[in-house]
């Protein structure tokens, strides 16, 4: 049987206390004790000043495998994953072949369980091919391991083949993922505004996202079953004044913001640097603005940030043609705390409930505690380091970080997963670590 | 220290004289809030920390109780303050050093014509501490300097000397401070606003000062127009970049702060017509919580009159009685760092 103690730290329970001074014992993939707890232990951690979390999740990353494996392969962004402090992931279904069969999530869940760093959630395409003509198998793919359909990267355009998603997936009390970005409605490179403007590029405006958003929300209100349904990466101030009007309309809609489109703007895009280049765009500061206060009065549920690897070779092509999209796993935790604890927008409890529970009920898994027999899936977070973001430090092949030069605050010092430590950093340890413990 | 006279130390700046109460970044005396700098501040608000843990267990308690069980403190508090009193005397014993005190000069030999400076001079012979209240003014200082230079350098803790200056509460403020943002991102950069009689509240004006040590600090002072910030500590705040601005209204800055520090009006100083403060504008009640950010902490130095609705008691923002429980840990860190003790503590 194998032990972990971890002493001094303070648990944040994301249903809502601040957090709580309690020693946790931890035996085998289990939290077997909350308080009261053993003196000795195989491996004992001195979590003194951290924070102990549930193991967060991201609801949304982008794992290059297969097709595209000098970007990124199951592996490293599994280590890119608890090196951010995430014990879970949801992998988007747009690889190449994209994973549209029974087949394909077997493929990407067999890999992740060989990989057996984070755990691995498997997200089914909506339509063959992710092309928008014909829907994808969705029951096999259901009965093989997929937690939630999306044709993420693209839009579902065709009304009636959306309805049909939506019943299906109502049927298999699953969640469609959608990425409101309508083809139809233009889908330009940069945010509609002074910026495109300025450097001649199409834009595409907030606006668009929330009519592509609000068509759905048309589909939702007129299907026979409930489904349920999750809006990727929120970026718009109109679209947040679409959700807040909702509210009371008795859907089960929810939403995620990112990490890029809370805190940078469409500014950046001026130099035409690939980097910034990302979809849904980035925006203005008011966009911003909006997001931030919806996250803070719960209007957005939750965070996840679209962890997007390209290789540089992608990325130095010029901005038009370069592909979209950015990394985030290893920084996503900071820019959190950066931008909303920090300035007080969020409270802890608030900020892992985005992270934790919220997430864990868009997938349908079950809803992670810290309490004795749960399973120990456990982020361990300084929330006061500040640290300086270097790209050499990086797990993930990839390396597309609009982050890297900044200073953040809070940092993810071990993830634990199962019981097993996957990620360690500079920590007072006592006891033989295991040697494939990755460390900072 | 015997080159300087007592006169030629007198008629020194503050900031000069603090270099007298200072040894190889060991205080030998704290007389002044101005002897706290950044460094200094940082290890007593770690050393504190370890105290509180190391508190939590009673094996924990014994180990801090073993560690200068051979020192004594005299607590010569002539001026009326249960509280302090209490909080020092507990900080004392946390560290296993026994106390006595002087409470009351009139039963002892001052009646007989002694000065108060011989007198001192005597009780400090028995002791290893003299921790003092008094209300007349630069006599603490005085008998800092002096016990330093006579033999065995008796060290002085101010705990409070008349108007001016009350380092220690300074200090459990600031550590109140430290604790509440340790978990988003420290006092860098929050912005803070002092409330109430910011003229006389010699705790306000030694918090804003003490503040141009965290870069990026904003500070919004809200008082009385007869009771606003001196110009003494604008002036230094000034010299430090340190952003503040005054207003007689808290109401337009409720949303934005992420502290509020207040403070009872001080009328006992007033002769004749007693200033009064209008409580619907600088008055802390509880419909104003739902506008305060999620981690928007009120302090409050203690004791509080009409300034805060007791209904705000409850709510986790409102830490005035754990400011007061800070104020114990802080001073046993103090004195264990002037014991120098300060390293066994971090490494048990």
């Amino acid at each position: 049987m194998n032990s972990v103690l971890i002493k001094n730290g303070r648990t944040i329970d994301p249903a809502g206390s601040p957090a709580v001074p309690a020693d946790l014992f931890i035996e085998d993939d289990r939290i077997a004790a909350l308080g009261q707890v053993p003196s000795t232990a195989d491996i004992t951690i001195d979590a003194q000043g951290l924070l102990i979390t549930p193991g967060l999740i991201d609801i949304h990353v982008h794992f290059r495998q297969p097709g595209r494996e000098q970007a990124e392969t199951i592996l490293s962004g599994s280590r890119a994953a608890v090196c951010g402090g995430f014990t879970a992931v949801a992998a988007m279904p747009n690889t190449t072949p994209c994973i549209d069969t029974a087949e394909m999530v077997r493929f990407v869940a067999d890999h992740a369980q060989q990989t057996d760093l984070c755990r691995l959630y498997v997200v089914g395409a909506v339509t063959i091919g992710r092309q928008g003509r014909q829907l994808a198998d969705l029951p096999a793919m259901a009965q093989a391991g997929a937690l939630a359909f999306s044709d993420d990267g693209d839009y579902l355009s065709d009304r009636q083949l959306m309805q049909q998603a939506i019943d299906q997936a109502a049927a298999l009390n699953l969640a469609i993922i959608q990425h409101c970005e309508d083809p139809a409605n233009g889908r330009g490179d940069l945010n509609a505004g002074p910026v495109a403007d300025a450097t001649g590029l199409s834009g595409s405006s907030g606006q668009t996202e929330a009519e592509a958003f609000v068509r759905d929300v048309e589909l939702l209100a007129a299907a026979d079953a409930s489904c349920r349904y999750h809006l990727a990466h929120v970026s718009s101030a109109d679209t947040v004044r679409v959700l807040s009007l909702l509210e009371s309309e008795g859907l089960s809609i929810t939403t995620e913001a990112t990490p890029h489109h809370l805190s940078l703007t469409d500014e950046l895009c001026r130099g035409l640097d690939p980097l910034y280049k990302v979809r849904p765009p980035l925006r203005s500061a008011a966009d911003v603005a909006a997001l931030k206060t919806a996250l803070a009065d719960g209007t957005i549920d939750c965070l996840a940030c679209d962890h997007a690897p390209h290789t540089p070779a992608d990325k130095a092509r010029d901005f038009a043609a370069a592909p979209a999209g950015m990394i985030g796993l290893e920084t996503a935790l900071a820019v959190y705390i950066t931008e909303l604890i920090v300035p007080g927008l969020l409270t802890w409890p608030q900020l892992i409930q985005k992270l934790t529970t919220n997430p864990a009920a868009v997938l349908g898994l079950e809803r992670p505690r810290i309490a004795p027999g749960c399973p120990a899936d456990l982020t361990l977070i300084d929330p006061r380091r500040t640290w300086l973001v270097r790209p050499e430090a990086f797990h993930s092949l990839s390396r597309n970080c609009p982050f890297i030069g900044r200073t953040l605050t809070g940092k993810a010092v071990a993830t634990i997963v199962a019981g097993r430590i996957r990620y360690l950093d500079s920590l007072a340890t006592t006891g033989q670590l295991p040697k494939d413990v990755i460390r900072y | 220290m015997s080159t300087v006279s007592l006169d030629e130390f007198l008629a020194l700046r503050v900031s000069q004289r603090c270099q007298y109460f200072i040894e190889n970044n060991r205080l030998l005396a704290l007389v002044y809030a101005q002897q706290f700098d950044r460094p200094l501040l940082e290890d007593l608000f770690r050393l504190a920390d370890a105290v509180r843990t190391l508190s939590h267990t009673s094996q924990g308690r014994l180990f801090l109780r073993a560690l200068l069980p051979d020192r004594r403190a005299m607590l010569y508090f002539t001026q009326p303050s249960t509280r302090t009193f209490l909080s020092f005397a507990a900080a004392c014993h946390i560290l296993g050093m026994s106390t006595a005190d002087v409470r009351d000069p009139s039963t002892s030999s001052e009646v007989k014509g002694e000065t108060r400076q011989d007198a001192l001079r005597i009780f400090s012979i028995y002791h290893d501490l003299v921790i003092m209240r008094q209300s007349e003014a630069g006599f603490c200082e005085k008998m800092a300097f002096q016990m330093l230079s006579w033999p065995g350098r008796k060290p002085i803790i101010n705990a409070g000397s008349g108007t001016d200056q009350h380092p220690t509460q300074a200090l459990l403020d600031l550590y109140t401070l430290h604790r509440c943002f340790a978990d988003v991102g420290g006092l860098d950069h929050k912005k803070i606003m002092l409330v109430g009689d910011l003229k006389r509240g010699r705790t306000a004006r030694s918090l804003a000062y003490l503040l141009t040590n965290y870069p990026g600090v904003e500070l919004i002072f809200a008082a009385p127009d007869d009771l606003a910030m001196a110009e003494d500590i604008k002036a230094h705040l000034r010299q430090n970049s340190t952003a503040f601005i005054e207003t007689s209204d808290i109401h337009a800055h409720l949303a934005e702060v992420d502290a509020i520090y207040m403070t009872r009006i001080q009328d006992e100083w007033d002769q004749g017509a007693k200033i009064s403060m209008d409580y619907s504008r600088l008055g802390l009640q509880a419909q104003h919580l739902k506008t305060l950010k999620p981690h928007c902490y009120i302090l409050h130095p203690l004791p509080r009159r009409r300034e805060i609705q007791t209904a705000i008691d409850s709510d986790p923002r409102a830490v005035y009685f754990d400011q007061a429980e800070n104020g114990m840990w802080i001073r046993a860190a103090l004195i264990a760092h002037m014991f120098a003790v300060d390293k066994d503590i971090l490494d048990h």
